[in-house]
């Protein structure tokens, strides 16, 4: 964000400041996964997954729209994966991978062919979504819905008297830019959530580590390798404060990655094997084969040899492939091995040596590849810690920086830095840095700038974040100007420009001029106005952000009802699986047509509940539970039968 | 050419010389400054550390002390305040960790301890410079006026007593002259005119005493008396006294009423003036009154004998 703002004189401040915390609501701490998203909470001071409606511990980050007679839908999370297959257009995953960046960005760029949805310029030149009807969302408004959605999950969880939640803390990628974390911090607010902080990733593992008394104090390393980005940070854990002492990383390298080179890997695959048949085209086949490569990958994990079984591929072809661990790691080397030059750059910038380094933990679903735990084991020289869940301990770790911000956590203290240099353009295109990489933050530096020629009134300062020497390399922040200069000769007038880097990481300008107007001016002795004006900001708009709020407040009661119906339909799903149970175990002693009326009776249900989870018929409670009741019922017929018949066997 | 070659030599002493200091050590200054204004003068980066031992501690010591203080001054920990609790919290751990980068860093740390022994330079106005070197602006002119009044006063007394020298030749040289080369008045006691080189025309009394006649006529003789010169002049005569007078009755005086600078100096040595006799004013005889036939009134000439 950027702020305007001009403070004619510094204040001598007070050195009391009142300590009287407003006690905040129960925040919540969110870890928006690229590909899967989890919620905790602090209770009696400990930190606990709270488990979503499907009595999962993670969501998948995936929104899916869908438009039909009955109007517009849109599903989140496990719901929208289950029809993935048949809406691959209108299903959105992995955007954490988009957002707050350009659509001229080259990672955007290669990814365009890889993904089977449409990704198009926004007017400021944001990469944005399309669905296939010409609705066009940011990716901010995806994660915004993912953010709502896992505040539904907590509310589920609490007690009437807190709710509701309005205040969250949501993780980041350390090495995300000023532009993502302002986009990610926008996704809350567009659904009317209060992101109280972004933090980072591994630095939130790290406290889901530390805050653990039984783990002494030392370096700790935390390896991130999630769904599509990495970090590395290192850490020093000291009585409870926790102090990052570098962070380094890859925004665009991650699980998807090696999805999609499993993909590529089995198109040729199949091509090869029947006489050059390009299936590429067909985006239905194309997400069928994804899914199938994303759990090969995961199951490679496991076992050493796993076999990839897609019938009905298209038309009369099928896919059976057997894969190995040993062909999986050599096929991703080259992605594995991008992961060890920031962790060398890390260590270097903590001026550690790796003998320093205490633990090493491991964060993220990739690493529980064993190729890469291997790899990290000889870059750290130590076994990583298994102290931490790889799934959990970012969505804890935020839990916990929530408990601190709202007072229930005392002792415990945050000191994380900044993973890029921010600096301005000078002369000739050279970026000259202001605020170093793995400053501590909240920092702010100040900046005089002067005119360069008589009578000059305006000053345009362009901001840049990132670490090449020149600013074409690095991320544009935003351009300033400074107008309104009182005319004097070259060099006199003095504005002294802040810049300034919050806890969140996020950017504020503002400037202060130090020269009054001179004496001969029509505005002598009035205050100086120099201003600052931004253009090239990036995000949305405030009229975007109101129409998007609109729209999500409409939205409110439909998504309400139909989280009735998704209740229902777990509900119905638990009755089913008791049912499934009472047959097992009295079974043996009913007669096969009583069984086959059961059967019956839990396949008509099972149908519907799929039904209203994939959004396709959204059955009426009062049908789901007739249907059940006559289930039940029956079946408590058959087992009373049973139970005489096991008594007067006892006879 | 003198006076501009002082004040020349005054400027030298007066202008500060400003040391090249590097961005890190303004950094420090600056820091420095904000850290004693938010929290008292006395306060050292150490001091708020918490160190007794100020700049004997060692790195581990400062790197405790800092995270103790951080847990303390977190702005985390201001999360429920109010707006500008919070903003105040934010502005100061900013100085906390510039204060943490500082001290713990080899060569940011040496400079800091150099300035601790040998003491801060201050801000004034367009640059740090060492107190010592630059006195202010006020100061600077209260001793220019200092030096300028004792200047004036000396040249002051120079030219008077100059003056004094010059006036009492002078009329030695006029008596002479008048008298005829000696020094005993004229035997019959009248005064002699003498018209000097450059056409001025003085008049030698028998008491000894010479007058310029100033203007043509013969009345108008003005005494020249050496004496009349103050060769001794005081306080009232310096700048010192006369500049404030003059800035007073320039600005307040205008109110309050001005001050009277010109100072009256009496001659030690004259006698008293002898009294002049009142002239009796003559009481104008008028003339017989006539009116006449027009309305005006005139009177005849008295004493008048046709």
């Amino acid at each position: 964000m950027i702020r305007h703002s001009l403070n004619a004189f510094k204040r001598p401040r007070g050195s009391l400041v009142s300590r009287v915390p407003r006690r905040l609501h129960s925040v919540i701490g969110i870890d928006l996964g690229t590909t899967n998203s989890a919620v905790a909470i602090v209770e009696s001071n400990e930190a606990r997954i709270l488990e979503n409606e499907e009595g999962q511990r993670t969501t998948p980050s995936i929104v899916a729209f869908s438009k039909d007679a009955a109007g517009d839908k849109t599903l989140v999370g496990l719901p929208a994966k289950r029809q993935a297959a048949v809406n691959p257009q209108n299903t959105f995953f992995a955007t954490k991978r988009l957002i707050g960046r350009k659509y001229e960005d080259d990672e955007i760029q290669k990814d365009l062919d890889n993904i089977p949805y449409k990704i198009v310029p926004h007017t400021n030149g944001d990469a944005w979504l399309s669905t296939s009807y010409g609705k066009s969302v940011s990716p901010s408004e995806i994660g915004g819905l993912i953010l709502e959605k896992m505040k539904q999950v907590a509310e589920a969880h609490l007690s009437q008297d807190k709710l509701p939640i309005k205040h969250a803390v949501v993780t980041v990628p350390a090495y995300f830019n000023d532009s993502q974390r302002q986009a990610t911090k926008n996704s809350g607010k567009l659904v009317g959530l209060e992101v109280l902080r972004v933090v980072n990733e591994p630095t939130a593992a790290a406290l889901a580590y530390g805050i653990d008394k039984k783990q002494k104090d030392g370096v700790v390393a935390v390896f991130d390798l999630g769904g599509g980005t990495f970090d590395i940070s290192i850490l020093d854990i000291d009585e409870g404060v926790f102090e990052v002492r570098a962070t380094n990383g890859n925004t665009h390298l991650g699980g998807e990655d090696f999805d999609i080179l499993l993909l590529n890997y089995i198109l040729d695959t199949f091509k090869a094997e029947n006489n050059g048949l390009d299936i590429l085209k067909d985006r239905v086949a194309v997400q069928r084969i994804r899914e199938a490569a994303e759990k090969c990958k995961i199951e490679l994990s496991h076992v050493k040899e796993t076999e990839i079984n897609i019938p009905f591929i298209t038309s009369d072809k099928h896919i059976k492939i057997k894969i190995t661990e040993d062909e999986l790691d050599e096929m991703t080397l080259h992605l594995i091995n991008k992961t060890i030059d920031p962790v060398k750059r890390c260590i270097r910038d903590a001026d550690l040596k790796i003998k320093d380094i205490d633990e090493v933990l491991l964060v993220g679903g990739m690493t529980r590849m064993p190729k890469i735990r291997k790899v990290v084991e000889e870059l750290f020289n130590k076994k990583p810690s298994t102290a931490v869940n790889p799934d959990e301990a970012v969505a804890l770790g935020a839990a916990i920086q929530g408990a601190v911000l709202s007072g229930q956590i005392k002792n415990v203290v945050l000191l994380d830095v900044t993973p890029l240099s921010l600096g301005i353009e000078t002369y000739g295109g050279i970026f000259s840095p202001l605020i170093p990489r793995n400053s501590a933050v909240p920092v702010k530096k100040e900046q005089v700038f002067s005119t360069a020629v008589d009578g000059q009134t305006g000053v345009e300062i362009r901001v840049f974040q990132g670490e090449r020497s020149l600013v074409k390399d690095n991320k544009l922040i935003g351009n300033f100007k400074l107008s309104n200069i009182p005319i004097g000769p070259k060099g006199s007038p003095q504005i002294a420009v802040n810049f300034e880097i919050d806890a969140d990481g996020i950017i504020n300008v503002s400037a202060t001029d130090k020269t009054p107007y001179p004496e001969d001016l029509e505005n002598f002795g009035k205050k100086n106005t120099v201003s600052i004006q931004v253009s090239g900001e990036t995000g949305l708009s405030e009229e975007e952000i109101k129409r998007i709020l609109d729209e999500s407040t409409a939205n409110k009661e439909k998504d309400a009802e139909a989280r009735k119906y998704y209740e229902h339909a777990s509900r119905a799903e638990i009755i089913c699986t008791d049912t499934d149970n009472a047959i097992i175990q009295f079974g043996d002693l009913m007669e096969q047509q009583e069984k086959d009326s059961i059967g019956n009776h839990l396949a008509r249900i099972r149908e519907k509940i799929e039904d209203i989870r994939s959004g396709r018929i959204l059955h009426s409670p009062d049908i789901l539970n007739n249907e059940l009741n006559e289930m039940q019922q029956e079946c408590l017929q058959y087992i009373q039968k049973v139970a005489m018949k096991q008594r007067d066997q006892a006879k | 050419m003198k006076l501009a070659a002082v004040l020349s030599v005054v400027f030298g002493i007066l202008v500060a010389v400003q040391a090249a200091w590097s961005k890190e050590d303004y950094e420090i200054f600056s820091l420095n400054d904000k850290i004693q204004q938010d929290l008292g003068i006395d306060t050292t980066f150490y001091s708020w550390l918490e160190l007794a031992q100020g700049p004997r501690a060692t790195t581990k010591e400062i790197t405790k002390a800092y995270r103790k203080k951080s847990r303390l001054l977190h702005p985390d920990k201001f999360a429920g305040a109010t707006r500008k609790a919070k903003r105040d919290a934010e502005e100061r751990f900013q100085r906390l960790s510039l204060v943490g980068n500082i001290l713990r860093d080899h060569s940011l740390r040496k400079r800091y301890d150099y300035f601790y022994a040998k003491g801060f330079p201050t801000w004034k106005g367009t640059g740090y410079y060492y107190s010592k070197y630059r006195p202010g602006f006020v100061f600077t002119l209260f001793l220019l006026y200092l030096i300028f009044s004792g200047f004036h006063f000396v040249a002051l007394k120079i030219n008077r007593s100059q003056d004094y020298k010059r006036i009492a030749a002078l009329k030695e040289q006029i008596k002479k002259q008048a008298w005829g080369g000696s020094l005993i008045p004229p035997m019959d006691g009248s005064d002699r005119k003498l018209l000097s080189d450059n056409g001025k025309t003085f008049v030698v009394k028998p008491d000894g005493s010479v007058y310029f006649v100033d203007g043509d006529s013969d009345d108008a003789l003005v005494p020249l008396d050496e004496n009349d010169i103050n060769t001794a002049p005081g306080f009232k005569d310096s700048l010192l006294y006369k500049i404030p007078c003059h800035l007073w009755n320039l600005t307040l005086g205008r109110w309050a009423g001005k001050i009277d600078t010109n100072v009256v100096f009496e001659n030690p040595k004259k006698e008293p003036e002898p009294e002049i006799k009142k002239k009796t004013k003559k009481t104008a005889q008028r003339g017989k009154k006539i009116e006449l036939p027009n309305g005006k009134v005139v009177y005849s000439r008295p004493g008048r004998k046709n």
